[in-house]
C-alpha cells in the first residue's frame, strides 16, 4: 500500500477535490483528520527511509507564495522562471535527492487550494507582459506525474497553462505514470521533462523511479503524441568511463526519438548542500557516492572540483552536439 | 548486559517472579539478575528521565557494566483504528509532546519496529488529545521517548515493545492495569523470552574503519582525522577492501620519511584524495608543471580546491635587478593557461 494513512485538515475536508482524490485511495488507508499541516509536517523529525516502509499521505492547503522565483541557472537563459508549490516530497528514493535534507519529514503533502495556485501563476504572467515567454516549472519539490492518477493535475494545469498562451509549464518526471498525458492534446507550451542517467548510474543510485527503459519508451511515446519533451542529464556522475555512457545513453534516444525535436537539455554534476550530506552519510553509509572526492565549494555546497565538473559538463555538451542538438537548446544547471 | 526497563512494578511482576532478581540499594526500583538489570522507571517523561539517567550512570560509572542494549517494554493505549488491542507491538519510531498540541522536535529510532509511539505529558483522556496524537503515532504512552533520549546519550541501543491495554481518548480507562496487571505481564514475559530465543539483538550499523591502523608516526589535527577516516571509509567502499589494503596503495615509505611530522599527514591525505580520484592529481600535476619555471624566490599560489580561478604571486622585492625580474615573469605569465587548467582544459584532466 502506497499511503498507510492519509491526514486531512479539517476545514477542507468537504472540499470536492479532497473527496475525489480520498476516493481514489484504497479503502483500507487509514482516514485522520488535523487541525493544519504546519502543526503536524515537520514538527517532529521523522526518519527520511521511513517512507520504505509506508507513508502518510496529507492534503492541505498551503497558504502564502505558492509560486517563487526559480534560483539561478535554473532553466534555458534569458526567460524568468518561477516554480510553483503544488505539493511536497516524493514517493520515489534517488540516493543523491535533495529532498531528503530539505524537509524533516518524508511524507507527501498535496495542496487542494489549486485555485490560488492558479491566480498566482496568472498574476504572475500578467507582470511579465513584455516579456516573449515566462516559465513554470512543477516539480521543485516533487515528482509532477507520480501521483497524477491520485491528484489529476495534469488535467487542471493543462487547462491554466491552454490561456496562457507566452508561458511555458515544465512538468518533471521520473515517472512512468503517463496515462493522463496521453489522453490531454499536446500543447506546445506544456513540456514533459525527463531526468535521465546512464543506465547503470540509475540502476544504482534511484530506487522505485521508472527505469531506463521505462523512461525512454515514455519519452518516445509522448513525442510520437506530439508532446513537447525536454531532458535533464541531471545528476552527472563521474566514474572513468562515463563518456561512453553517455554516448549509449544518446545512442538508445536517437533510435526512439528525434533528437532535434528536444525543446532542451540541462546538464547539471551531482553536488549536494551540507544538509544533504549528512543526511546522504547517514542514510546511505555504503553509497559508492561517498567515493566520490567532493570538494566544499564557495556556497557550502559538496560537488566536484570545478576543473572536474566543467570538464564533465562540456564532455557531455560536446556529446550532445555531436548529435546534431542545438547549442541553444544545451544549458548548464546551477552552474555560473 | 541488558537493561529491561518498565514504567510500574505491576507491568513488570511476571518477570520479578520469574528471575532472582536482587535490589540494587544505591537505587530504589533497580534490579539484578544473573544476565540483566531491571528497572522501573516511574510514569511520566520527566520522572522516568531522572530515574533512568541515574541508573544508567550508577550502572556504567560506578560499576562499570557494559550495556549492550535497552529493552523498554510496557503497555500503552492505542490511537488509531488499525491498531490490535491485546497486541504487543515493535516501536519504530518514538515522540514526544511537549505540552498540547506541541511536538518535542526530537525523534529516536529503533533497528526495528512497525509502528510509532508517541509519549504523551498527560494521560489521554479526550479524544480531542487523542486526535491530535494520532496524526504523529499509532500509540501513546509517558515514557519511552525519554528512556530512549538517555540510552541514546549513553550509546545504548535502544528497543521498545508495547502492549495495547486500550485505546486512548474519552473511553480510556486511563490504562488502569490493577485489575489485569498479571495477564498483561504474563504477556510481556512471554514475549520477551521469544525474543531471547530469537536472539534479535540490534543490527550493527556502523563499520568503523578505524581498525588496527597505526598513525602514531603523524601529526594529525582532530579536522584531519576526520578527514583521513571519511577519506579511507570512501575507499574502502570503493574498492570493496580493506583500510588495510587501502593504505598499502599508497607511497606509504615516501610519505614516512617526509619531515615534519605535518608534511606526512598533509601527504597521507592528497595521496588518498588522489586514490579516490585520480583527476585530481592530474589536475595538480599540470597545474605544477605550467608554473615550473617559476623563479625560486617567488611563490605562485592558487585555490587548492579549484573554486577560484584567482592566481596569487607573493614575493618580496630586494633589488632592481628583481624588480627586472618581476617584469619579465610577468610578461610571460601564463595565467591564461593556469586558468584554463582550472574551467576544465580537456588537456589536463
Amino acid at each position: 500500500m502506497l499511503f498507510s494513512s492519509v491526514l486531512v485538515e479539517k476545514n477542507i475536508a468537504d472540499e470536492k477535490l479532497v473527496k475525489d482524490i480520498l476516493s481514489r485511495l484504497p479503502d483500507s488507508t487509514e482516514k485522520i483528520e488535523i487541525e493544519s499541516f504546519e502543526k503536524v509536517f515537520g514538527a517532529v523529525k521523522k526518519p527520511y527511509l521511513q517512507k520504505r516502509e509506508n507513508l502518510n499521505l496529507i492534503l492541505a492547503h498551503k497558504k502564502g507564495k505558492l509560486v517563487k522565483q526559480a534560483p539561478d541557472a535554473y532553466g534555458l537563459e534569458g526567460s524568468p522562471h518561477y516554480y510553483f508549490v503544488h505539493a511536497y516530497n516524493c514517493i520515489y528514493e534517488c540516493e543523491y535527492c535533495y529532498l531528503q535534507g530539505y524537509f524533516n519529514s518524508p511524507d507527501i503533502v498535496i495542496f487542494t487550494n489549486r485555485d490560488e495556485i492558479q491566480n498566482q501563476i496568472i498574476e504572475t504572467y500578467n507582470n511579465h507582459k513584455n516579456e516573449n515567454e515566462i516559465w513554470f516549472h512543477a516539480g521543485e519539490f516533487s515528482d509532477s506525474l507520480a501521483l497524477s492518477h491520485i491528484t489529476q493535475e495534469c488535467e487542471f494545469y493543462w487547462q491554466v497553462f491552454s490561456k496562457l498562451p507566452k508561458a511555458k509549464l515544465e512538468l518533471r518526471t521520473k515517472s512512468a505514470n503517463i496515462k493522463a498525458l496521453k489522453k490531454l492534446k499536446p500543447q506546445s507550451n506544456v513540456i514533459v521533462s525527463y531526468s535521465l542517467s546512464p543506465e547503470f548510474q540509475l540502476k544504482s543510485y534511484d530506487r522505485k523511479t521508472a527505469t531506463y527503459k521505462q523512461r525512454i519508451k515514455c519519452i518516445k511515446e509522448l513525442s510520437d503524441l506530439g508532446h513537447p519533451v525536454g531532458l535533464h542529464l541531471d545528476p552527472i556522475i563521474y566514474t572513468p568511463d562515463f563518456k561512453q555512457h553517455y554516448e549509449q545513453l544518446f545512442e538508445d534516444l536517437k533510435v526512439n526519438i528525434n533528437l532535434q525535436k528536444l525543446c532542451y537539455i540541462s546538464l547539471g554534476v551531482v553536488r549536494f548542500s551540507k544538509d544533504v550530506y549528512a543526511q546522504l552519510e547517514k542514510n546511505y553509509p555504503t553509497s559508492n557516492l561517498h567515493q566520490q572526492n567532493f570538494t566544499t565549494g564557495f556556497d557550502q555546497k559538496k560537488r566536484y572540483s570545478r576543473p572536474l565538473r566543467l570538464w564533465m559538463l562540456n564532455q557531455v555538451k560536446n556529446i550532445c552536439l555531436s548529435y546534431d542538438i542545438d547549442p541553444q537548446k544545451v544549458y548548464l544547471c546551477m552552474e555560473e | 548486559m541488558k537493561l529491561l526497563s518498565f514504567a510500574h512494578k505491576n507491568e513488570a511482576s511476571s518477570f520479578l517472579e520469574a528471575f532472582n532478581y536482587t535490589p540494587l540499594a544505591e537505587l530504589k526500583g533497580l534490579f539484578k539478575s544473573h544476565d540483566h538489570f531491571l528497572l522501573i522507571t516511574g510514569e511520566g517523561q520527566i520522572p522516568a528521565l531522572g530515574q533512568i539517567n541515574k541508573a544508567l550512570s550508577l550502572l556504567i560509572y560506578k560499576y562499570q557494566i557494559q550495556l549492550t542494549e535497552h529493552i523498554n517494554m510496557g503497555i500503552c493505549g492505542g490511537l488509531r483504528e488499525s491498531i490490535e488491542l491485546g497486541k504487543i507491538y515493535r516501536v519504530r519510531s518514538l515522540y514526544a509532546e511537549k505540552s498540547f498540541n506541541h511536538m518535542q522536535f526530537q525523534s529516536y529510532h529503533t533497528n526495528q519496529g512497525d509502528v510509532d509511539l508517541v509519549s504523551s505529558y498527560e494521560r489521554v483522556k479526550s479524544d480531542k488529545h487523542k486526535d491530535m496524537l494520532s496524526a504523529f503515532a499509532h500509540l501513546v504512552d509517558r515514557e519511552a521517548w525519554s528512556l530512549a533520549r538517555a540510552s541514546q546519550e549513553f550509546k545504548i541501543d535502544f528497543n521498545c515493545y508495547k502492549m495495547v491495554s486500550d485505546f486512548a481518548g474519552n473511553d480510556t480507562n486511563c490504562f488502569n492495569i490493577q485489575e489485569q496487571a498479571h495477564k498483561f505481564s504474563d504477556k510481556l514475559y512471554d514475549f520477551y523470552k521469544q525474543l531471547e530465543d530469537q536472539n534479535i539483538s540490534a543490527d550493527t550499523i556502523v563499520k568503523s574503519t578505524e581498525s588496527a591502523l597505526d598513525f602514531s608516526n603523524f601529526h594529525i589535527t582532530a579536522s584531519q582525522k576526520n578527514k583521513l577516516d571519511k577519506l579511507l571509509q570512501s575507499a574502502c567502499i570503493a574498492f570493496s577492501k580493506t583500510p588495510e589494503w587501502v593504505l598499502a596503495q599508497l607511497p606509504m615509505n615516501e610519505i614516512e620519511n617526509l619531515k615534519p611530522a605535518k608534511k606526512r599527514t598533509s601527504a597521507l591525505l592528497f595521496e588518498l584524495e588522489c586514490l579516490l580520484n585520480p583527476v585530481k592529481k592530474n589536475i595538480v600535476q599540470s597545474m605544477n608543471e605550467v608554473i615550473k619555471n617559476t623563479p625560486k624566490n617567488f611563490h605562485v599560489n592558487y585555490d587548492p580546491e579549484f573554486e577560484n580561478t584567482e592566481i596569487n604571486i607573493k614575493l618580496s622585492l630586494h633589488s632592481e635587478k628583481q624588480k627586472q625580474e618581476l617584469a619579465n615573469y610577468l610578461k610571460d605569465f601564463p595565467l591564461n593557461k593556469l586558468q584554463s587548467i582550472i574551467n576544465g582544459d580537456e588537456n589536463a584532466i
